[in-house]
């Protein structure tokens, strides 16, 4: 015989009202995430957008910068700021260049090198054993 | 039970309720089926954007990393007069003077514009007018605070729509597209080597696209590697034009051109080009022309081709002074032609530098024409031949040759083939095959007429003669490499024949020293610490309206230096000097002159002369200084 719903007890009908809570907590839940995951993601967009405006505005500095850097390595530029700046340098003229040339590569010229020739033995390669 | 009244009601609910349904439905089925397509582009439209992003073009640096062209980062200033609205005279005020605009002019251009269209509704015209293009970014920067400045008497109290149409004002009134635009930062220097960019339009996706195009020069050999590679970027917009990044599609990076790094250097173009100004002030030609070029690599060190132009203003220079005359023109070469003609006999065994030769007191009758030198020389060396340019001697020697041999030895050396120089518009030249040579052409072709060269084929000749007989293919790109200097392609030096065996090219290096020095015709061409060997050139120009040689010359000096290890190889070339005539007389100088300033900026170690020692010292480590020690003689032959 089938238990009659009213007296069914407190207990037992808590169980529906549980799962339909749980239910709708999930439901809510889940809205309220979605809702704020597209919030974040509109929020990271924004960041994101505004960080690569700011990357392309120093990219164009950067840009500008060296441009600026090369102008002022410019040969002209600088002969005409040495100029300006009444530095008086300049390229060494001929007859201020030394130009020496090459020694013989003898076995004996580096004794003979005045250099090499007044210092100790260990300096000069020849290395003395007890 | 229900009523019948109830029933009529229900009925008639229901049946109102399932048409409205069907009229639904119904709509449904035009708006999503019918008219699927058309909507859909229509929607598109209106939310979705192809944005491309315009790639930096690469710059073209000398040797020594020195900008010769590069691109200036630049806005393109448009506006929106449906913002503007009645404000328009304020913003006229404003950037009238910025953008280099009359007020009145610039008000008008801000005028809204409105057109009625086929569903009788009244539209705007003009939400998008180009006020400036290539603005610079400090003009843009005034321009957004001069917008910036703008403010309503008393904004706070507006109300809110109000308030939104003036931050509108502000904010989007006036937009700065970005933009480049090429530099050359050196004007007319190396203008024709460098060339010049114009502007293409086209579009991707329905979105213009405005990009740099290399139209002459290394700009347009190089164009593909300059330009870089477009970027794209799908996404969609929010009312406010604004794009919404999370709803971005395809996104490609923009990636920058490669940057150009040229065998050029900007010192040594220069010293070139402030040389041939000089010699050009000095002796009045035409037109001045001459490559520094380092025989060993046939690296172009400097090239001029003198009438000129400035490629940051290319439309207000002539067209004619666009062109490379270096490559582009030909010329007979005369007596520095000999060079070739004289490498080949002594390469054929036909003629030894000792050889004598009679060079019949200056005139010279064969095959019914007469052949005459400058001066009345008698019997000769073909070494002094050679130097003192004897058009009789020469010839006579070239007799001794077999044309078919001959004809290989001038293709040779490159005549009649492009150099293969990595600019645009390089002609040939001339020579034709000895089935077609006339009973003079023994006697002309050598002596630097009846063939026509351009005068870097002529350069890369004599430099293969410096190189022991090996032509080189001119080079003038080192490399290429990325905007942070790591190097993407290098390029090597290419050996494109032996032209002649290294002992020919050896003797013909000794007469080549003969004629700079007092026994020859570049006497004017010694320099005081290298040894000089060259030619003098001095060319009638062929009249194409008389069909005759008149009295115009093309006078002209290839050298190089030092004769035994040559660094550098320079040839001068004037059109038709005013003031003298010869090789020798207007080209040596000059050639002397860019010589010694180059090899002075190169430290190029001498071979001769005296090695200057510190003031006040005699010698050092017990070295002699070279004045201490026996002279040498200036001739070394």
């Amino acid at each position: 015989m089938k238990r009659n719903r009213k007296s069914q007890s407190a207990a037992l009908r808590l169980a529906p009202a549980l799962k339909a809570l749980f239910l709708c907590l999930f439901f809510g839940g889940a809205a309220v995430g979605y809702v704020w995951q597209q919030r974040k993601l509109h929020d990271l967009a924004r960041l994101q957008r505004s960080l690569e405006m700011q990357r392309d505005q120093l990219r164009r500095e950067n840009r500008l910068l060296s441009i600026q850097l090369a102008d002022l390595r410019l040969p002209d530029r600088l002969q005409e700021r040495v100029r300006h700046l009444r530095l008086a340098i300049g390229p060494a003229s001929p007859n201020q260049i030394v130009r020496l040339p090459e020694p013989a590569a003898t076995a004996d010229a580096q004794v003979h090198d005045p250099l090499i020739a007044g210092r100790p033995e260990a300096y000069s390669g020849h290395l003395t054993t007890d | 039970m229900l009523r019948a009244s109830q029933l009529r009601w229900l009925f008639g609910l229901t049946s109102a309720l399932v048409l409205g349904l069907c009229g639904l439905g119904y709509r449904l089925v035009v708006l999503q089926v019918l008219r699927h397509e058309e909507l859909r582009v229509l929607a598109d439209s209106m939310t979705q954007r192809t944005i491309v992003r315009e790639p930096w073009r690469g710059d073209v640096l000398d040797v020594n990393g020195n900008p010769l062209a590069r691109s200036h980062p630049i806005k393109h200033v448009w506006a929106d007069p449906s913002i503007i609205g009645e404000h328009r005279q304020e913003v006229a005020r404003l950037l009238a003077p910025l953008l280099g605009y009359n007020e009145a002019e610039l008000e008008q251009r801000l005028q809204v514009t409105t057109r009625t269209n086929a569903l009788n509704n009244v539209v705007r015209t003009n939400q998008f007018v180009v006020l400036r293009q290539e603005v610079s970014i400090e003009t843009w920067q005034q321009v957004t605070q001069a917008m910036f400045s703008l403010r309503a008497p008393n904004e706070a109290s507006l109300k809110r729509s109000e308030r939104r149409l003036w931050t509108a004002l502000r904010e989007r009134a006036i937009r700065g597209d970005d933009g480049q635009k090429r530099i050359y930062p050196n004007g007319t220097l190396a203008a024709h080597v460098v060339g010049f960019v114009g502007v293409t339009n086209y579009s991707i996706n329905g979105t213009p696209v405005r990009e740099p195009v290399g139209f002459d020069g290394i700009e347009a050999t190089f164009n593909k590697d300059l330009s870089g590679v477009v970027g794209i970027r799908t996404t969609e917009l929010d009312r406010g034009s604004r794009e919404l990044v999370n709803y971005r599609g395809q996104d490609a990076e923009a990636h920058a051109g490669l940057n150009v790094v040229l065998t050029l250097d900007l010192v040594l173009q220069k010293i070139l080009e402030s040389g041939l100004a000089e010699g050009a002030e000095k002796f009045g030609p035409v037109n001045t022309m001459g490559i520094i070029l380092r025989p060993a690599t046939g690296e172009i060190l400097a090239m001029s081709s003198g009438l000129t132009f400035n490629p940051n203003e290319v439309g207000t220079a002539p067209m004619e002074n666009r062109r490379n005359r270096l490559i582009s023109d030909f010329y007979e070469p005369g007596s520095t032609f000999k060079v070739v003609s004289l490498s080949s006999a002594i390469e054929d065994g036909v003629a030894r530098l000792s050889d004598m030769i009679n060079c019949e007191h200056g005139r010279w009758h064969y095959a019914g024409h007469d052949l005459t030198d400058h001066e009345h020389y008698d019997t000769l060396p073909l070494e002094i031949v050679f130097a003192k340019s004897s058009n009789i001697g020469i010839a006579k020697m070239a007799l001794r040759m077999d044309p078919n041999l001959f004809y290989r030895h001038v293709r040779d050396f490159g005549f009649g083939s492009r150099t293969g120089i990595e600019l645009p518009g390089e002609v040939i030249g001339r020579i034709q095959e000895p089935s077609r040579w006339q009973m003079t052409s023994m006697t002309r072709i050598p002596i630097g007429y009846e063939v026509a060269a351009t005068p870097l084929q002529m350069t890369m000749a004599v430099a293969a003669v410096a190189n022991h007989g090996v032509l080189m293919r001119p080079q003038l790109v080192k490399r290429l490499q990325d905007s942070r200097g790591r190097v993407v392609v290098e390029y090597r030096p290419v050996k494109v024949r032996q032209a002649i065996s290294t002992e020919a090219a050896r003797q013909a290096v000794v007469a080549m020293k003969t004629v700079a020095s007092t026994n020859g015709t570049g006497v004017k061409a010694i320099l005081d610490q290298y040894t000089v060997a060259g030619k003098t050139g001095t060319a009638w120009k062929w009249n194409t309206v008389t069909k005759r040689y008149d009295k115009r010359y093309y006078s002209s000096f290839i050298g190089f230096f030092p004769a035994e290890n040559p660094e550098l190889c320079i040839s001068v070339i004037m059109d038709q000097p005013r003031v003298g005539t010869y090789g020798g007389q207007v080209a040596a100088p000059v050639f002397r002159k860019i010589a010694e300033q180059a090899a002075h900026y190169l430290r190029i170690p001498p071979d001769r002369g005296t090695l200057a020692s510190p003031p006040g010292e005699e010698s050092r480590a017990g070295l002699p200084t070279v004045a201490q020690r026996s002279p040498r003689p200036l001739v070394n032959n």
